[in-house]
């Protein structure tokens, strides 16, 4: 068999080869172990290889023209393969290495490939740059990309450190790295979490490129652990977490189904209202005031099926930023967290589809370069759903009398034009079904698109310009049972559209300056009553739109002051204006908003300034290196969110809509501070962290009791606004490397609220601070991966967590034949604990790089020890279910997942 | 192999999701006025019953509130005084005028309680009284607890109500009464006997509330159901030996005010919670009785001030392919809960005074 025969393909494969000489791996002690036996008689030296791949599954990689007029002459029984090759090549002017798990590379002992662009000294040293110019530069910027090998998918987050200088960096999402070193004979130490390490020796000249590959971790190695103890140096970034899609696949799934914020919640300072519930809520914090992002374009529902999966498409993900503090000065719009989801750009090596088979639904993702082996790239994916089926075979006749399926496609284009110069497009869209058992058939559905481009004006000088748009549309079918001329249809949509520009100077390693601009417009229609059929009672009712504008200058500078100290100073300020044509309705000044207390109404034309806020919002942040390795780490932020979403409901439902700020209804304002120390002992090999945080809020929405909410025109008569505050411990410890990595964490929080208006009607509590429904004090979670061997995983977790708040009946009394009940104060009780433990095996496919299918197997069980973790506690008259006549007044608590749920997904890729 | 692949698959799929009732620890908190007045155009139905809250797990029986002083008061006219006629019941002697405003006063001890003024309603009337053929899915939970939907097929009672300036909501209490007769040859004597039965249902899982629908332009409503009965009466009947005779319906019917209204329905509600997140934050429902003295004190319950009218029927059913029986009945006798009168059948005259057949 012959490789790399073609010949302008060789140089590149050449230096793909030679950067994996540098890793000494255990499988290659694996192979250099194999038992060869044969009986060679001048045989060709190419025959011998061919016979070698053949017969033991080795790949030797060479260039033709060195073995051509070789032959061996031998004769090997059960003699190990490295004696073997010793045997054949010693008096030859050749050698060998073995890499991988089943490779060698033959090659001249004196190699000599000058003129490539990369020349090799010796076989373990990468030289970048024409040595002409050798000490003609005192530093140079080398950039490349870390790259998974098996797959060729970019690895984010992976580290390359330059022990010497002590400094080192962190790939981005899409696995790029750029790095300023003296010119010189330097070291590299290229690792990534459960991957081997890699050790680069390299002879950097000038500028110039230079990508790695790395390789899942085996059993067999002896470990070697060399990451950078302070990657991120130049930044005091906290309260943030990445993580990788490899990550979010390793967790043991529900249904066998990877999870985006399934896995989000493991973090600490993470939680989730219930058990499927939408969304997830940081540090206290609803879930609309979470900005969840795709490629740029903000997420309004961020949910399938009523919370039980997200709404992207795991395969499709390639890493995911959370921020819950220390909010860089380039996001805004929401209060509690970012959450930045950046999707695959697709492979640029080969057309590529993976796929999943899962119980609930099955998804595809077909991914490559448009040309072969070219930069510019595409992907498409996308997700259906057979759950309506799934719904019958529960054991609770709500669910077994409603519907629910969705859909979603996803798709990116990632266009090289040139290496500086980049343009990414991304457009999503999905759709959802789902009927509650009621009468009314709920459909709603996400549109997104964005486009990136990204243009390196010098070296030192990035441009970056984007465009977002995203539309939530909502619409409800309501069917009478009775009278068909009552149906009708109410549609509610939110539409937006941003234009961000960005420029970022990196004046050195330890300085970035960032400044741009960002243009939101939003447009809201918060209801549309239609009647169903033509001959109908219903009449038609529209409220007004509401349109508004969102405008925010931003600058910060992230510096290292000195090898000690490091800065970011931030600044936004946002403006924001609801516009006309609107009215508005005024009240007498003092008196609780309703319709008694309405006194007239004022006209806005097209484009006039209804109401407008606007406000600064400083963004601090200032990490300290202590001397043990550790550092110091603070950072304040002030944030201001104009769009909320209007429900009255436990936790937002998709049928809730928003609505933004406006004469009424004054934006919220969330100021947090944080600090926290983080260490990364051993090496990087552990990371732990400690984090305290204190947030105070101001303007959050509640509502009046029995609030109408629905087609309110006057909708200002149901709301209240309340102050809030939020503080809590949040406790993290990581092993990254190792056949047994996961992490823990715990957090100690709390989170209240005060509704206490002028009047009587106004107050939640008689004006005392209660806790909200996100106050869950303690919560600890563990994560763990072991690796038992090349292709099997164990993956486990366990969630344990204070209940939430809740509202329980205190008294009751009798009103004719019924009992009714008086609820206690709001939240002054808490539901049961949670605890929850899961696991999974994983068989991984083969990793025989000639198959070209490839199928792993995933065996999970979910609720391992069956806990009936409450989702609700509620008070019922009777039962919905068992219609004996009789009536029984009770406090039922509800769960959703009682039992151990066992599943079994195939994935598969090719 | 595909057919064993399913099934492995449904036997992993044990996605269960269960309620159960749940003892949490609740505080005991001391008793507060529960003011149920239900004032009507009928004298009989009128009554103020004065109770205090109970501990949510507290078995001990109402607290009753005696000795008050009630006083129905017209708004620029006079004020009647109830009578205490048992243990935390008071009626007045005199009912309300249509049109009127009125509003009642409580004095307990030092504390005067008062509510909101309410104007009574005119005497409501049906528009049309009608059954149609219908079928309803039904969850009853099997021997192994999981629930199974059958499909019930009846007719269900319909009216039709006008939306008028005065009146445009309306509350039903429905009672259906099942006659049943059983025929039978005891031994011992060798007598024939008849027995004359019924049984009594109520439809009261919720509160029956009929008013304008929501976006709805037409000045009446249509269709609003008042039960359904099906076909089978072996559905209703305790022992096969029993055989339908049909059934009489009793229809209270109240024209109610839009605040009644709207405080029934967040009643409904809370009976009506199901457990999803979806449902709505749990609100307190708060009556139109506020102590006026001390406004901190919190009164609950209401004062409902409704017209009243009675409507009776005789309904027979069979098939849905056979004629119904249905007719207005213009006698109003009380009829017990449930009953059995036995005869011989030489002596049929037994039968109650307000049989149907």
């Amino acid at each position: 068999m012959k490789y790399f025969q073609i010949k302008y393909l060789y140089q590149a494969v050449f230096l793909f080869v030679t950067i994996l000489l540098s890793t000494q791996s255990g499988r290659s002690q694996q192979i250099k172990e194999m038992k060869i036996n044969g009986a060679f008689n001048q045989v060709p030296l190419q025959e011998f290889f061919s016979k070698l791949e053949k017969n033991y599954g080795i790949r030797f990689f060479y260039k033709e023209e060195w073995v051509k007029s070789k032959e061996v002459t031998a004769t090997f029984n059960n003699l190990p393969l490295i004696q073997a090759l010793n045997q054949t090549f010693t008096g030859k002017d050749l050698t060998f290495k073995f890499f991988q798990a089943n490779a060698v590379m033959v090659y001249p002992a004196n190699a000599d490939l000058h003129g490539s662009g990369i020349d090799i000294h010796d076989s373990q040293v990468l030289v970048i740059g024409d040595p002409l110019n050798l000490g003609r530069y005192q530093r140079a910027r080398l950039r490349g990309r870390v790259l998974e090998g098996k797959t060729g998918e970019p690895l984010a987050g992976a580290v390359i450190y330059n022990p010497e200088t002590k400094t080192g960096v962190a790939t981005d999402s899409k696995g790029r790295y750029s790095i300023e070193m003296p010119t010189g004979n330097i070291h590299l130490k290229v690792s990534y979490l459960s991957f081997e390490n890699q050790l680069a020796k390299i002879q950097l000249i000038q500028d110039g490129n230079a990508d790695f590959e790395l390789f899942e971790e085996t059993h067999e190695i002896e470990e070697v652990t060399i990451t950078s103890e302070n990657a991120k140096a130049s930044k005091a970034q906290m309260s943030m977490a990445k993580m990788s899609a490899i990550e979010i696949k390793e967790f043991p799934v529900l249904m066998g189904e990877a999870d985006l914020i399934k896995s989000i919640v493991m973090l600490p300072g993470v939680q989730s209202v219930g058990e499927m519930s939408s969304g997830f809520n940081v540090r206290g914090g609803n879930t609309d005031q979470n900005l969840v992002l795709l490629n740029g374009a903000p997420v309004f529902n961020t949910t399938h099926l009523f919370g039980f999966l997200s709404m992207v498409n795991p395969d499709a993900i390639d890493d995911v930023t959370l921020f819950k503090g220390g909010i860089p000065a380039s996001y805004g719009e929401r209060i509690s967290s970012v959450l930045d989801v950046q999707l695959k750009d697709g492979s640029d090596k080969n057309l590529r589809i993976n796929g999943g088979i899962g119980l609930i639904n099955s998804r595809l993702t077909i991914e490559g370069p448009f040309v072969k082996k070219k930069k510019s790239t595409f992907l498409i994916g996308g997700r259906s759903t057979y759950s309506d089926w799934l719904l019958r075979q529960t054991k609770n006749a709500t669910l077994m009398n409603s519907v629910a399926h969705f859909y979603d496609l996803n798709g990116t284009v990632n266009l090289e034009i040139s290496p500086k110069n980049h343009l990414k497009m991304m457009g999503y869209i999905s759709g959802d079904v789902f009927n509650l058992n009621s009468s009314s058939l709920y459909t709603y559905a996400n549109t997104l698109g964005s486009l990136n481009w990204k243009l390196n004006l010098t070296d030192k000088l990035v441009s970056n310009l984007g465009l977002a748009y995203s539309k939530y549309d909502l619409k409800m079918d309501q069917k009478d049972p009775v009278l068909k001329a009552n149906d009708y249809t109410l549609q509610s949509d939110i539409q937006y559209g941003s234009l961000k520009y960005a420029l970022s100077l990196y004046p050195n390693d330890k300085h970035r300056i960032s400044a741009g601009f960002q243009a939101i417009g939003y447009r809201i229609n918060p209801g549309k009553i239609t009647p169903t059929w033509t001959t109908s009672n219903v009449v038609k009712s529209t409220m007004r739109p509401e349109q508004s504008a969102e405008m925010a200058l931003f600058a910060d500078d992230d510096f290292n002051l000195t090898d000690k100290l490091a800065f970011n100073i931030g600044i936004r300020y946002s403006y924001f204006m609801n516009y006309g044509p609107g009215m508005v309705f005024n009240y007498a000044p003092g008196a609780p908003k309703s319709l008694s207390t309405l006194t007239d109404s004022t006209s806005y034309n097209s484009g006039a300034n209804i109401k407008s806020y606007h406000g600064l919002e400083p963004r601090l942040a200032f990490k300290y290196n202590l001397e043990n390795g550790g550092s110091f780490r603070i950072n304040y932020q002030r944030i201001h969110q104009y769009v909320s979403q209007i429900s009255n409901t436990t936790v937002i439902t998709p049928a809730d809509y928003w609505k933004s700020a406006d004469q009424n209804l004054a934006p919220l304002i969330n100021d947090q501070i944080a600090l926290g120390f983080f260490k990364n002992p051993a090496n990087g090999k552990y990371e732990t962290s400690v984090e305290i945080y204190y947030k105070q809020l101001q303007n959050l929405m509640d509502y009046k009791n029995g609030a109408q909410l629905v087609m309110n025109k006057h909708i200002e008569t149901a709301l209240l606004q309340s102050q809030g505050y939020a503080y809590g411990l949040e406790l993290f410890a990581k092993k990254n490397t190792g056949r047994l990595n996961g992490w823990i964490s715990y957090t100690f929080s709390r989170a209240f609220q005060k509704t206490d208006g002028p009047n009587p009607e106004e107050k939640i509590n008689g004006g005392a601070w209660y806790p909200s429904v996100y106050d869950k004090p303690i919560d600890f979670s563990a994560v763990m991966n072991y690796k038992i061997s090349r292709r099997w995983r164990f993956s486990g977790n366990f969630v344990f967590s204070s209940g939430r708040p809740i509202t329980l009946p205190e008294q009751k009394y009798t009103s004719g034949a019924y009992q009714v009940v008086v609820f206690s104060d709001r939240n002054k009780y808490r539901m049961p604990a949670y605890s929850r433990a899961d696991v999974s095996i994983t068989l991984d496919e083969n990793l025989r790089r000639k198959r070209m299918w490839k199928g792993s197997w995933t065996f999970s069980v979910y609720n391992l020890y069956g806990r009936k973790n409450p989702y609700s506690v509620f008070y019922r008259k009777g039962s919905m279910v068992q219609d004996s006549g009789q009536s029984s007044y009770e406090i039922y608590m509800m769960s959703i997942i009682g039992v151990p749920v066992p599943s079994i997904t195939y994935n598969f890729k090719f | 192999m595909q057919k064993e692949l399913y099934s492995l698959v449904f036997l992993l799929i044990l996605f269960v999701s269960c309620e159960q009732i749940y003892h949490p620890s609740i505080d005991r908190v001391e008793g507060q006025l529960v003011v149920d007045a239900q004032i009507t155009n009928d004298p009989a139905k009128n009554f103020v019953h004065l109770t205090r809250t109970r501990s949510f797990y507290d078995m001990v029986p109402l607290p009753e509130v005696s000795g008050a002083k009630v006083e129905l008061i017209q708004m620029g006219g006079k004020s009647v005084q109830a009578v205490e006629r048992n243990t935390g019941y008071y009626s007045f002697p005199s009912v309300p005028v249509t049109g009127k405003r009125y509003y009642l006063r409580i004095t307990i001890g030092v504390d005067i309680y008062e509510s909101l003024a309410v104007t009574m309603p005119p005497i409501p009337t049906l528009a049309s009284f009608y059954t149609l053929d219908t079928i309803k899915k039904v969850w009853i939970n099997n021997g192994d607890g999981i629930p199974q939907s059958f499909e019930k097929q009846g007719r269900e009672i319909n009216v039709d109500l006008a939306l008028t300036d005065s009146l445009s909501h309306y509350r039903f209490d429905v009672r259906s009464v099942l006659e049943w007769t059983w025929d039978s040859i005891p031994s011992v004597y060798s007598i024939t006997h008849t027995a004359f039965g019924w049984y009594s249902y109520y439809e009261n899982q919720q509160f029956n509330l009929a008013g304008p629908t929501d976006f709805n332009q037409v000045n009446k409503i249509e269709k609003h159901p008042l039960l359904m009965i099906s076909y089978n009466a072996k559905d209703y009947l305790y022992a096969d030996t029993l055989v339908s005779q049909g059934w009489i319906l009793i229809i209270e019917q109240f024209g109610t005010s839009k605040e009644s209204y709207e405080y029934h329905q967040k009643l409904n509600s809370q009976f009506a919670a199901t457990g999803s997140l979806f449902d709505p934050v749990t609100t307190q429902v708060y009556g139109n009785v506020l102590c006026k003295n001390d406004p901190s004190k919190i009164v609950y319950g209401f004062f409902d001030l409704n017209s009243c009218q009675q409507y009776r029927y005789y309904f027979n059913l069979f098939s849905p392919t056979t004629a119904i029986t249905l007719k207005q009945i213009y006698r109003y006798p009380d009829i017990p809960d449930n009953g059995i009168v036995r005869a011989v059948k030489k002596n049929p005259i037994v039968r109650p005074d307000w049989w149907e057949e």
